[in-house]
């Protein structure tokens, strides 16, 4: 007797996406409940590397190679 | 643009703004009535030009040409422009991976004259975190934080930093 293997992506698409109200009760609960109120925000906050992404997008993208490589 | 881009750019729209809808709801429940979240749009980009005056920024990235760029890649991109009493407060790029298992928050700046209340971050991790859990994604990962402040900041969000990419990440 075959089992079928499910490719975990085509799982993933599956399953009935969430709300928005539920994705946000999640997100508000991982993300903007949980923090101190106290904590100060850096000054001049950034995060990112523009320039290397405007020089190279292809190069920039690669960085999820490691991705694809988890899927063969 | 091909059909496949523009169908994807329109449906992938609509979910942007059920987000931003949502950062909005949640600034109503709040009582946070100066606050402001929208799509980026030529108004937000012109504005973020006059950072360039400021001497407390601590980048010096092109919006103009980074957003477009990144939306003509990925329509399948996480963008929202934060407003503060009409001021803009903050920009916000991400997109989804190859395979969508994972959430790239990839840009965000701050305004570096917005008031040192309110945080931007918080509200963008919110609102990419909510756009993530509505793609399927499973992990959240914030590149390339600026310095070892932001590095730290980020993770009392509870984000664990990864040395060998340079990121910080949360399973979702």
């Amino acid at each position: 007797m075959s089992k079928k293997v499910e490719n975990l992506t085509e799982h993933r698409n599956k399953k009935k996406p969430p709300t928005v109200q539920e994705a946000a009760r999640r997100a508000a609960r991982r993300f903007r409940d949980m923090v101190p109120k106290d904590l100060e925000e850096p000054e001049g906050l950034a995060s990112g590397d523009m320039k290397k992404f405007l020089e190279n997008p292809d190069e920039y993208e690669k960085e999820d190679d490691d991705e694809r490589e988890d899927e063969k | 643009m091909q059909a496949t881009h523009r169908d994807a750019e329109e449906r992938y729209t609509i979910i942007r703004k059920a987000v931003i809808g949502q950062v909005n709801q949640d600034f109503a429940n709040r009582g946070e009535r100066n606050n402001n979240a929208r799509l980026i749009d030529n108004v937000a980009l012109s504005q973020s030009k006059h950072w360039e005056q400021s001497p407390k920024r601590r980048v010096d990235w092109d919006w103009i040409g980074g957003y477009g760029t990144f939306k003509f890649r990925y329509p399948k991109r996480f963008e929202m422009a934060l407003w503060h009493n009409n001021k803009l407060a903050s920009l916000t790029l991400g997109r989804p991976t190859y395979t969508g298992q994972r959430m790239r928050l990839d840009f965000i700046e701050a305004c570096p004259n917005k008031p040192s209340d309110l945080k931007v971050f918080e509200i963008s991790l919110f609102a990419i975190g909510m756009y993530a859990e509505m793609l399927g994604a499973n992990e959240l990962r914030v590149m390339n934080p600026i310095n070892s402040q932001v590095r730290d900041y980020y993770a009392r969000f509870g984000l664990t930093y990864v040395a060998a990419g340079d990121y910080l990440h949360a399973t979702l």
